[in-house]
């Protein structure tokens, strides 16, 4: 496998209203971390719904693990996603009626292989450990969710996304809830875990001030074909 | 599985409005079935008020009539018909025993019944039970009583008590038969029927009640024996016949008698008309805990559906972690259905605890014999029934928070 996740032509356009987008080319390597950046309403989170998934696109093709999922049914694609990824967003990552560590765990939950792929000899330690290295106490872990801080619930959804060894964890705007010190302490943590798991990472966000951290950084504006964002 | 879980957790994390689902749905179980209960019970100690009876036979009336005094002794009746005329009946070789009753005198307000020993000895009311005592015997002479057992409970009286009847049924009579006093010799058991309001006296002493003074005092004084009163005339009598066959055959004969006007109706078929004809109470009983129910399973819907909004993200969240579109609207499903479940069995265990409770209370002031712990048909439908309403009521919400999922994704703008 030499693409994690790779698109050709694809082409995207919302049925109600006139947002539409096409990227010519995108290929992200095995265990790459990507930083994409860009302005407010450019389309990035769009992308990211699409790279999992969860939007069809209208034509073109998509790649993941140099499989075509072009064509496949969204029930396909539940199975992949609940595989093979990892997800982080903005804020409010957790369901606020299980505690940290439940939350965690939930995610072996509803796949088998993320079960059977966790290194420790049962998903409660596993869950454990990652919420440990991200600097979770003991007391933290089984504390309800909403009487977390954001930060802390950040590193919450961090684990969670990291059980199970995923192949690719998206990240859309994780940071942007937290204060400067925290983010780049939260980011850190987080390429240092996926650099563990040799996990690869599609890390979104308008912030540039912390794209040093990554392999890599595009501006999503870069990935759209010119002629279609000239039709915008 | 995980989805069972995540609808418990999320039932649990919405107390109060899970809570207020709950004991409407329980409420509503609870009416629906409580009211069925009641209704079965009122009905089957209602057509087995008398049993193993084939025929009642009395002057000629209406069949509903004759029913409602001769087995409820509601109402007075109407008239006698003549000693004569029964024994001629009597003759007839299908007759296998018969019980006269002879009505229009009154104690304190319960009424009092001229019979023989065939009713000690035949009366049957629910599933064939005889009549049994729970102090003393029948009587033997005329000047001897046995008490239904609320009689003697409401008046307190006992074996041994002397007591005095008037003639007519209203609760103040103007003819006391002062100089007449009756001992009481038997108290029978509860039956849940209106053997226990009433007292059971000698067919002869109805007769010598309506003596005038002078011939009750020669009477009292030995010098008219027991063996030579007449029996007083019959107001209606139970017949039982030695072969089912012969019912319709008995009862045209019956019909037709010439010398008099008398008539005989199947007890069985009558209490079916005549509970049909009280079916409309019956009917509304239960069309109002309908209404109820779906009042219930509305306030699941709009409980769940109000919640909808605020938990898209967390519908995202299961999304994201592999679930598929069709898990969200299952969830809806197994949230409303787990609500149910749990607002049905907590209506249960409220009924059966109420009417395990209210028992007692119930056999003794209203006289109805409920069975708390058993299950009719009927209850297995309706909590079929209230099940599937509730995969009804989910349907709405499931099928929102579905196109909501559709329309977020992953990502949740709010
Ligand atoms: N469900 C939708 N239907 C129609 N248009 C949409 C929908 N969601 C987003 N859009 C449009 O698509 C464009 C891109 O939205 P998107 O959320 O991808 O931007 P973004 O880059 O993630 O912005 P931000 O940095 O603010 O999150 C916007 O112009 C938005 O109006
Ligand atoms: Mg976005």
């Amino acid at each position: 496998m030499e693409y994690q996740v790779r698109l050709n032509d694809l082409h995207f356009k919302y049925p109600k209203g006139g947002f539409s987008l096409r990227i010519p080319d995108f290929r992200l390597k095995q265990n790459e971390r990507l930083f994409i950046k860009g302005p407010s309403g450019s389309g990035k989170s769009t992308f990211l719904n699409l790279v999992s998934g969860v939007l069809k696109a209208n034509s073109g093709e998509i790649f993941f693990r140099d499989e075509n999922m072009s064509k496949k049914s969204s029930a396909q694609w539940d199975l992949v996603r609940g595989e093979y990824m990892g997800f982080i967003f903005q804020q409010f990552n957790l369901l606020p009626y299980f505690n940290a560590l439940e939350n965690v765990i939930l995610s072996c939950e509803f796949s088998k292989k993320k079960k059977i792929r966790c290194l420790s000899s049962d998903v409660d330690m596993e869950a454990r450990h990652f919420l440990k290295s991200l600097n979770l106490s003991e007391a933290q872990i089984h504390q309800k969710v909403s009487q977390l801080s954001v930060g802390q619930q950040q590193r919450v959804a961090a684990a969670r996304a990291l059980m199970g060894q995923p192949e690719l964890i998206i990240a859309d705007e994780p940071t942007s809830a937290l204060d400067y010190d925290l983010r780049d302490q939260f980011i850190s943590q987080l390429i240092k875990q996926c650099e563990i798991s040799k996990t690869a990472l599609l890390f979104v966000s308008h912030d540039p001030s912390i794209s040093h951290h990554f392999d890599r950084v595009v501006d999503i504006r870069e990935l759209v074909d010119r002629r279609s964002r000239a039709r915008v | 599985m995980i989805l069972l879980r995540i609808a418990l957790r999320s039932i649990l994390n919405r107390k109060l409005s899970s809570f207020l689902s709950l004991v409407s749905i329980a409420l509503s179980v609870c009416l629906l079935l409580g009211i069925e209960r009641i209704r079965y019970s009122t009905k089957q100690s209602f057509e087995t008020t008398v049993s193993g009876v084939d025929l009642i036979l009395g002057p000629r009336t209406g069949p509903l009539n004759l029913l409602l005094y001769s087995v409820f002794r509601i109402g007075d009746a109407t008239n006698n018909f003549e000693q004569d005329t029964y024994k001629e009946i009597l003759k007839s070789k299908s007759i296998d025993w018969s019980i006269p009753i002879s009505l229009g005198d009154s104690h304190k307000g319960f009424k009092v019944i001229g019979t023989n020993q065939n009713y000690f000895d035949h009366y049957q009311y629910g599933q064939g039970r005889k009549l049994e005592f729970r102090a003393g015997q029948s009587f033997e002479t005329i000047f001897e009583v046995v008490l239904g057992s609320r009689v003697a409970r409401k008046l307190k009286y006992k074996i041994g008590d002397l007591i005095t009847l008037s003639h007519g049924t209203g609760e103040v009579s103007f003819t006391h038969h002062d100089k007449f006093p009756f001992v009481v010799v038997g108290i029978l058991k509860s039956t849940l029927t209106p053997v226990d309001d009433s007292l059971h006296v000698n067919l002869k002493a109805i007769e010598a009640l309506h003596w005038d003074e002078e011939k009750q005092d020669r009477l009292r004084k030995g010098k008219i024996k027991g063996s030579d009163i007449d029996e007083a005339n019959v107001t209606a009598a139970f017949l039982k016949l030695k072969s089912k066959m012969d019912i319709f055959n008995m009862q045209r004969d019956i019909n037709n008698y010439e010398k008099e006007a008398i008539m005989a109706v199947i007890p069985g078929l009558t209490l079916r008309s005549l509970w049909k004809s009280l079916g409309v109470i019956e009917k509304s009983l239960i069309a109002i805990s309908f209404l109820v129910l779906l009042v219930s399973l509305f306030s699941i819907l709009i409980s769940l559906l109000a919640s909808l909004n605020e938990r898209r993200r967390e519908m995202a969240i299961i999304r994201s972690l592999g679930a598929s579109k069709s898990s969200v609207f299952f969830l809806l499903i197994v949230e409303s259905v787990s609500l149910c479940s749990m607002g049905i069995l907590l209506g249960l265990g409220i009924l059966q605890g109420a009417l395990f409770t209210a028992k007692g209370f119930v056999e003794s002031r209203i006289g109805l014999s409920i069975s708390p712990f058993n299950f009719a048909e009927n209850d297995i439908y309706f909590i079929i029934l209230i099940f599937i309403g509730s995969v009804a009521a989910g349907i709405v919400p499931a099928w929102q928070a579905y196109k909501n999922s559709l329309a977020d994704g992953l990502i949740v703008k709010t």
